[in-house]
């Protein structure tokens, strides 16, 4: 039985949706439901079917299509480790064969005791403090057997967790100016609203709804050049001119903070450490389009962000910049935040829209596009954490200041998350068109001894590029040039010890893992690759596999609803067009040479 | 006036709908665009990526059920991209698919494999140890699933939730991992599951009733005809298997017709075929001799049957007769029996049998094609004229008339009214007080233990002839397999009996009844037995039912 407290709050949640939406309020419904009774039995399924009206079957759909929704019982901690690309660069592997070793059991199954229960995760946007590791949503980071053997000792002995700020992010020197990330690295800096009003936040929106209408806001962004920060890079004024000014139904903005793809972990530090420079972003961005909603769609592993940001919202809302009639300028403005509850493909704006209105996170066919039929079929902008943080700025400084950081169609700062194999990984705010040669020695350079092999440039979905393209810039452009693409700024960076094969093992298995599993090629083209991949890297490949590889990527690319078949298929394709030797050695040798 | 678009299809130019997809664009063409996911009769949701065509100046290939066809376009169906991106789905789909074909009921019939064999890869390339699935899995009291051989076009799901509202199934898990299922404990029993058989592209979904009992190249013969579940007159088809004893239905399908039932039929309907299969089914006519009904032949039937009828009439006069007949008869036996027994002449004449239980006996109405009367053809029993005349009683007065002596004798058709009445009624001790009682049926009923005569009755899909709808729509059923034994239509019997009473009743063919309808039954004039076309004519409406023309299932 639901308790009256958990019905009573759930209430609550669903007050921050339009009272024919309730369904919205049912994935924070099942993450409310679990924290009670630590998973979704059959019972709480149909009692939550009840509640929302909906078939049982339906709510098992939703269910079953989340990481983090439990339709069985678990231990009380649930420690994920993540195996992705960057942690699995940096021992992820022989971290988890210590916890098996230490726990006594296979990663995917649960103590004797019922205390752990041990599960391979991916990516979980700390890839700058490889290899991390969560228990009940919270972060442990830069992971070692003995900190693994700590964290059991007192999970064992004290118990309990603790949530707190990611580790990673470190003041580094850069060579330029920082405009997103200069709050944080001053010295007792907290992200506090007074903080950020200290350090002159707030003036921006002030600023906005003073001296500019909506529509001029959205043509000093289209000016700025800003281009979106997630992944397709499309320019942010742009895309707010599509949404239709004469509409009658309710406009919204919805914030993605589903920050997911692998070796990005940047939007995570933009919220935890300067929460209000995305909420004053927000406002203005929503005052902007005339949108009086704002949802931020938060990732369900972003435990902590999420109580920052809840935090950040109830001071913004009691210093009146939220709410009725914000600044007196007869601008309204709600900001609800909205947990995920772990699914890559619900950082794909018309997923994450789906996942938002209480569905299983399936992209939706386009056209229409979300401009125009977005969230409940109504015109809907969704932005990317790092794109919204930069508009107060822009509004602040203007358009011209903005255009002069970077080049042709690529302006700004990047805040570039850099793993792997560099001395110093961590986020890194610079000019868009900086090097990949100077972006890798800002962060240490490749590690002692080692030389590079491959540099993935924009996120796992991103081709690989070579020590041939060290002089690339990290514009859209440049890299589009060089045949990669700018995508999330997530630069993962691989020295010569690192197995190609492996690697695209780990990122077929990512995107497998992924895959929504509505269209055949995604679905059924992740599948095949990583059986093949896995395959390889155990010795039991064929020669005439390759081809039949690249002969699949090519299969699976444009032709789906949205882009993850091709996220699959674009860097595996690269890393055997690199690297073809080495997956003909693995052939020759019936095993992976760089395994001893 | 429609807005229309023109473009152009494979080379040829085409003008359609405005709105139209690209698939029911090249269909105006009689150009298939191989599919899975899409159907006219579901929402779109693009999925199987089966449909890609090409389309110039796009610079991917589209998806064929999510383009809506524009003015202008260029498309083209087979060119070589399109054929490489078909090939590479199916290869696709066939990784993991079982290839058990041999003893799939789909067999035959199935997208997967006609699409395989036409556009499909000859080998495969996949070396890894095809997924292990739940096979052979009854789902509920019609259905069998086999989760090895789903495509997951969501086909099936859609509809429960989308068309039926029911719900039961929906797609679990994600990715390669994803599966059609159930929740824990529930099975898939709304009325209309045998739908989802339908529209299973593969044979993922089979039905219970018709697994293994013909493969479709036994079926040489589909016969469009009429529903006779209810009264909504859904369209279908009777598929007729040949057996080395005879011919049978095997199956029936629902056909579509935007104006009744859309693309779909309920449970009900589908098994509405199983009567003329039972046991009991009768084959000849039977007769009272002593206290037991034994079978006799025709001629002694007739003969018997028309002279107890002559001493009656010449006893007690015309107006000792009443006649109780089913509006499950078509219309064209509906005429005839109101003009026999108008003739004698008496007016006890009435169809009306479940308006006397009241509500509730029969089941409920829906929002799609479920009507609460279960008769098929009420309207055309009221257009043809079987209910009482001036003077005349109805079902009830009848049988009051039969338990106070006046009514001497009872013709009844097509219905059982010992166990359609309520109990409380008492129905049999007034028809046991009747000198003569006629009953037709197609088995041995309750009420037949009580008749002096029992004559066999040809079953919906053994005759041609016509229903009108509760919306008055005149609609065509049409004859799929004989009669077992030998039994005769109304026209033949009743020549026979007139032949012994005295004035004739000559036999009249479907065409002549036809001259007679359009010129007796309001409503009805002008029409002609052969300008019924296969979907039916709209009769004018009356004012009572312009309600009813208002509702049509939801399509979509």
């Amino acid at each position: 039985m639901l308790s009256e407290t958990t019905k009573a709050k759930i209430e609550t949640i669903a007050e921050r949706y339009p009272a024919e939406r309730r369904r919205s309020a049912l994935i924070p419904a099942m993450l409310l439901v679990q924290e009670e009774q630590g998973y979704l039995s059959p019972e709480m399924v149909v009692e939550l079917a009840d509640l929302f009206h909906l078939h049982p079957t339906q709510v098992m759909e939703v269910a079953s299509f989340y990481d983090l929704l439990h339709l069985k019982p678990a231990g009380r901690y649930r420690i994920l480790v993540c195996h992705n690309l960057s942690c699995s660069l940096l021992g992820a592997e022989d971290l988890i064969a210590h916890f098996e070793r230490r726990l006594g059991i296979r990663a995917g199954e649960t103590t004797p005791d019922n205390l752990f229960t041990l599960i391979r995760a991916e990516c979980l946007a700390s890839c700058g403090t490889a290899p991390v590791l969560q228990v009940n949503g919270a972060c442990y980071e830069n992971m070692t057997g003995k900190k693994v053997d700590q964290l059991l000792d007192h999970l064992q002995n004290m118990g309990g967790v603790e949530y707190k700020e990611g580790e990673g992010w470190t003041p580094a020197e850069v060579p330029s100016e920082k405009i997103l990330t200069k709050h944080m690295d001053l010295p007792g800096y907290t992200g506090s609203l007074e903080g950020y009003r200290r350090q002159g936040g707030y003036q921006a929106l002030q600023k906005a709804l003073k001296d500019y209408k909506p529509d001029e806001v959205i043509e000093i962004v289209k000016r700025s050049g800003l281009r979106g920060r997630g992944g397709a890079g499309f320019p942010a004024g742009v895309k707010w001119g599509f949404v239709p000014k004469d509409s009658s139904k309710p406009k919204y903005l919805v914030c993605n903070a589903d920050e997911s793809e692998p070796g990005t972990f940047k939007d995570r530090m933009l919220i935890e450490k300067d929460p209000h420079q995305l909420i004053e972003g927000i406002i203005i961005s929503a005052y902007a389009v005339m949108a009086q909603t704002a949802y931020i769609y938060i990732r369900g592993e972003f435990a902590y962000g999420f109580k920052v940001l809840e935090r950040a919202l109830k001071e913004a809302s009691n210093a009146g910049f939220l709410g009725k009639n914000i600044l007196g300028s007869g601008f309204d403005l709600d900001i609800h935040l909205h947990r995920g509850a772990g699914a890559y493909i619900c950082g794909e704006e018309t997923g994450l829209l789906q996942s938002l209105e209480g569905d299983r996170g399936e992209p939706r066919l386009r056209p229409p596009f979300p401009a125009t039929h977005g969230l409940y079929g109504c015109p809907t902008v969704v932005n990317n954490v790092e794109t919204l943080a930069n508009v107060p700025h822009i509004i602040l400084r203007g358009a011209e200041w903005y255009a002069s950081i970077g080049t042709g169609r690529s302006k700004g700062t990047r805040v570039f998350s850099v793993s792997g194999h560099v001395r110093r990984p961590g986020n890194y705010e610079l000019p868009i068109n900086i090097s990949i040669r100077e972006l890798i020695e800002v962060a240490g350079g490749i590690r002692e001894g080692r030389r590079l092999k491959a540099v993935i440039p924009g996120g796992s979905s991103a081709p690989c590029l070579t020590d041939e393209h060290l002089d690339v810039r990290m514009d859209f452009e440049s890299l589009a040039a060089a045949g990669s693409m700018g995508g999330s700024g997530a630069v993962i960076v691989m020295d010569d010890s690192t197995c190609m094969v492996r690697v695209a093992e780990v990122v077929a298995r990512f995107y497998r893992h992924e895959s929504c599993g509505q269209c055949t090629q995604c679905r059924e083209g992740t599948a095949w690759l990583h059986k093949i991949l896995k395959r390889w890297e155990e010795g039991k490949g064929f020669k005439d596999e390759i081809d039949v590889m690249l002969d699949i990527c090519d299969n699976m690319k444009g032709e789906t609803i949205c882009v993850l078949s091709d996220a699959c298929a674009m860097p595996v394709e690269s890393y055997i067009r690199c690297f073809r030797d080495e997956f003909e050695e693995h052939v020759r040798q019936r095993g992976c040479p760089f395994r001893q | 006036m429609v807005a229309t678009v023109t473009l152009t299809i494979d080379g040829k130019l085409v003008t359609v709908e405005q709105g139209i997809n690209l698939i029911e664009a090249a269909r105006t063409l009689g150009i298939e665009i191989p599919h899975y996911c899409y159907h006219p009769g579901l929402p779109v949701v693009g999925q199987c990526r089966m449909c890609q065509v090409e389309v110039e100046k796009s610079p991917k290939l589209s998806v064929a059920c999510s383009t809506p066809a524009s003015p202008g376009m260029v498309v083209h169906t087979n060119s070589p991209q399109v054929v490489k991106a078909r090939k590479a789905v199916l290869e696709f789909y066939l990784l993991n698919h079982p290839l058990d074909c041999p003893i799939c009921d789909k067999g035959g019939e199935c997208p997967l494999q006609d699409y395989t064999v036409t556009y499909g890869p000859g080998e495969s390339r996949y070396r890894e140890e095809k997924v292990k699935r739940v096979k052979a899995l009854p789902i509920g009291p019609t259905v069998i699933f086999d989760a090895e051989r789903c495509i997951l076009c969501t086909r099936c799901v859609r509809f429960v939730q989308d068309i039926v509202k029911s719900g039961e199934l929906g797609v679990f898990h994600r990715g390669d991992k994803a599966e059609i299922g159930l929740f824990p404990g529930k099975e898939l029993d709304n009325l209309y599951s045998l739908n989802v058989v339908d529209l299973c592209p593969v044979g993922a979904l089979t039905s219970r009733d018709y697994r293994f009992r013909a493969r479709p190249w036994d079926l040489f013969r589909q016969v469009e005809s009429l529903c006779p579940g209810c009264s909504f007159g859904c369209n279908i088809i009777l598929d007729v298997r040949h057996w080395d004893e005879g011919e049978q239905i095997v199956r029936i399908r629902p056909r579509v017709n935007m104006e009744v039932n859309t693309y779909w039929m309920c449970d009900i309907g589908r098994f509405t075929f199983h009567p003329l299969y039972e046991k009991e089914r009768l084959d000849g006519p039977w007769i009272r001799k002593d206290r037991a009904c034994v079978p006799t032949s025709w001629e002694e039937a007739i003969a018997l049957l028309a002279s107890s009828l002559g001493r009656l009439i010449a006893d007690h006069g015309p107006g000792s007769v009443g006649a109780v007949v089913s509006a499950r008869l078509t219309n064209e036996e509906l005429y005839l029996l109101q003009k026999f027994f108008r003739r004698l002449p008496t007016e006890h004449l009435d169809h009306r049998v479940r308006e006397v239980q009241g509500e509730g006996r029969d089941f409920q109405e829906d929002h799609l094609l479920l009507r609460a009367d279960r008769t098929p053809n009420t309207k055309g029993a009221r257009d043809m004229g079987v209910l009482p005349g001036s003077g005349g009683l109805d079902t009830m007065g009848m049988i009051e008339a039969a338990r106070s002596g006046r009514l001497k004798a009872l013709f009844v058709f097509g219905e059982d009214l010992a166990t359609e009445l309520p109990q409380a009624l008492n129905v049999q001790e007034a028809l046991s007080k009747l000198d003569l009682l006629v009953v037709q049926a197609m088995s041995l009923t309750e009420m037949a233990s009580l008749a002096h005569f029992i004559l066999p009755a040809l079953a919906f899909a053994e005759q041609d002839g016509t229903y009108t709808n509760w919306k008055g729509r005149l609609q065509r059923l049409n004859k799929a397999v004989d009669p077992p034994g030998k039994i005769l239509s109304i026209g033949e019997l009743l020549e026979k009996v007139a032949a012994h009473l005295g004035p004739s009743f000559p036999f009249l063919s479907l065409e002549e009844i036809w001259q007679e309808i359009a010129g007796s039954c309001p409503g009805y004039e002008g029409i002609t037995w052969e300008a019924i076309p296969p979907q039916g004519i709209q009769l004018p409406v009356e004012m009572a039912t312009m309600e009813a023309r208002h509702q049509t299932p939801a399509a979509s």
